[in-house]
């Protein structure tokens, strides 16, 4: 629905369904992830090898793993690690890469060249390999999986960027600032960065389920989130080896990402609605 | 003193020239390029603009080339007229037009619209929400907020229909600024420009007053412009030549889609004025490049 005022102006319209879906979904995750301690019904990280691989039941609804403890309650507190590196690499490497983006959008020629140099070089190597050598470096944890995805993450987003900012840099409202003088660095955060930013949202929320795979695959490793630290692709990885016997172990940590990366996806696809001047009156 | 001025002027992207050797000035009354899409005229409006460096000649401003003129002084004396679509997106129109303004005159915006017969309410929208017309009148409101000499307006009514375009004229007529004029309309171009320059494949094919320059063609391309613009209730127009042919790459650029084209075309002619070096006939003013012009002019 559209809302026109007196004056004929229309506001945006509201997401649609499935975006508000999504928007939901992200709060309830958000939600449980912040409030685990006062929601889990048992602590995260103690074994009770009495309790090893029990099926879904009334005391624990989604199971127990390979050393006893809660899967619901380790994924609940998991949602606040693999969020956290999720909002964390994406918060970097968006940062970073747009604006290294942008500027080499804008400017084009050397500073295009140099800047884009520099990406390639990073892209070159493979994601895993550059961010295990660095994890290696570095000691293992939270951090270093934060800093080593963060690494490989951010040249798609300068890419990603350059390329619709060299497009909104040739727009005639770009050329008319500069016919009024207006330097450079306001050109860019005036018109060029606000019009370039509509892809990188969508693909922020594109890459939220990535990145907690790539941590996941880190954390397998033994480089990212150690035991006993609760994280999702942990979860996963560790729990890969009893799907066919113990199905709960792997499905409902498998479950928290698929939901919260469909989530993003959708909020993402509904984002690209809202943000765009052009489809909010139609 | 003639404002802005090119001289022997070459442009091009990526070191492919796409503009020839112009050389033209910004006369009193209003001047036009006319042609068709691909001449040239927005890339020699952007290097007017100082948009684009010339890959050799230079563009005067005043006395002084591009440059080394003092730019803050050109960008308030030079201001571009785009199409409607100029306006940011994102930005409310007020906003729009205040970046044309310094911080203490913002309260203006409000008597910019007025002058461009727009509500100042209108500021607080965006420009999707505006008319075609309405976009177009805060174009030129914009361009006027800095209290420009001259306006460079680049096909200012082509995305606009017949009734918006009339009145989107008559505001730009009513202008005291002087103005360059970028269009492949003929009727918009007769009404708000003295002097008319016809671009083809970025050369000066012809040049000389409007009325006259329209009424009788020396060019056999304007005559083909003029002839190809359609009449109410007469037969459509024909299209005579090659109308496909691209430009020929030596010689006369338009010989291949030339009806006169004879073996002389295939050297480049030089232009020369009509009527003799004093112009005299109502030739005066009147420039050409064209081996057949007497002929195309008594056809």
């Amino acid at each position: 629905m559209t809302d026109v005022t007196p004056l004929g102006r229309r506001l945006p319209r509201l997401p649609d369904g499935f975006a508000a879906l999504g928007a939901v979904l992200i709060v309830a995750v958000v939600l449980a992830a912040v409030l685990a301690p006062w929601l889990a019904p048992y602590p995260p990280d103690e074994p009770r090898p009495l309790e090893r691989l029990l099926p879904p039941s009334g005391a624990h609804w989604f199971g127990t793993d390979q050393v006893g403890r809660d899967v619901l309650t380790r994924i609940l507190y998991g949602g606040r690690t693999s969020l956290l590196i999720a909002g964390a690499v994406l918060g970097v490497s968006a940062v970073a890469g747009v604006a290294l983006g942008v500027v080499a959008g804008y400017a084009g020629g050397r500073v295009r060249d140099v800047i884009m140099r520099v990406t390639d070089v990073f892209l070159a190597f493979p994601a895993l390999l550059l961010s295990l050598a660095l994890a290696v470096v570095l000691q293992p944890g939270v951090n270093t999986v934060i800093l080593a995805i963060a690494v490989t993450w951010w040249p798609w987003y300068a890419r990603l960027a350059a390329s619709v900012a060299a497009s909104v840099a040739t727009r005639p409202y770009v050329d008319a600032a500069r016919c009024l003088g207006v330097p450079a660095p306001l050109i860019i955060l005036r018109h060029v960065l606000p019009n370039s930013l509509t892809p990188v949202l969508v693909q922020l929320s594109l890459d939220v389920g990535g990145v907690i795979l790539t941590s996941a695959a880190l954390s397998y490793l033994g480089l990212g989130a150690q035991e006993p630290v609760a994280e999702w692709g942990l979860m996963v990885q560790q729990g890969q080896t009893l799907f066919s016997t113990n199905w709960w172990v792997v499905t409902f940590p498998g479950l928290a990402i698929l939901v919260t990366a469909f989530a993003f996806n959708v909020l993402g696809e509904g984002l690209r609605n809202a943000l765009d001047p052009r489809r909010a009156v139609r | 003193m003639t404002l802005l001025r090119a001289e022997r002027v070459t442009l091009g992207y990526g070191g492919r020239p796409v503009v020839h050797d112009v050389s033209l000035g910004v006369t009193e009354g209003g001047v036009g390029l006319i042609g068709e899409s691909g001449s040239g005229k927005t890339t020699l409006a952007r290097a007017f603009l100082g948009l684009l460096t010339p890959m050799s000649g230079n563009i005067y401003y005043g006395d002084q080339t591009l440059k080394k003129a003092n730019l803050r002084a050109f960008r308030r004396d030079v201001q571009p007229v785009f199409q409607a679509e100029a306006l940011d997106p994102r930005m409310r129109v007020g906003r729009s037009i205040a970046e044309a303004l310094p911080r203490a005159a913002r309260a203006r915006v409000g008597e910019l619209l007025e002058q461009v017969g727009l509500d100042p309410a209108l500021a607080a929208r965006r420009p999707h929400e505006l008319s075609g017309g309405q976009r177009q009148r805060v174009v030129i409101a914009r361009a006027l907020a800095v209290g420009p000499r001259l306006l460079i307006l680049d096909e200012p009514t082509s995305a606009l229909d017949v009734t918006v375009q009339a009145r989107i004229l008559d505001l730009l007529a009513s202008l005291e600024t002087e103005r360059l004029l970028i269009t492949h309309n003929l009727a918009v171009v007769e009404r708000l420009c003295r002097t008319s320059h016809v671009l083809f494949a970025g050369r000066v094919v012809e040049s000389g007053p409007t009325a006259r320059l329209l009424a009788n063609p020396a060019h056999p391309y304007t005559r083909a412009l003029r002839d190809a613009v359609p009449k109410l209730g007469g037969a459509p127009p024909e299209a005579r030549g090659r109308t496909e042919a691209v430009p020929a790459a030596t010689g006369c650029p338009f010989r291949l889609r030339c009806p006169l084209a004879v073996a002389a075309c295939e050297q480049a002619p030089a232009p020369r004025d009509l009527g003799g070096a004093g112009g005299t006939g109502g030739m005066e003013g009147r420039r050409v490049a064209c081996h057949r012009a007497e002929d195309v002019l008594s056809a």
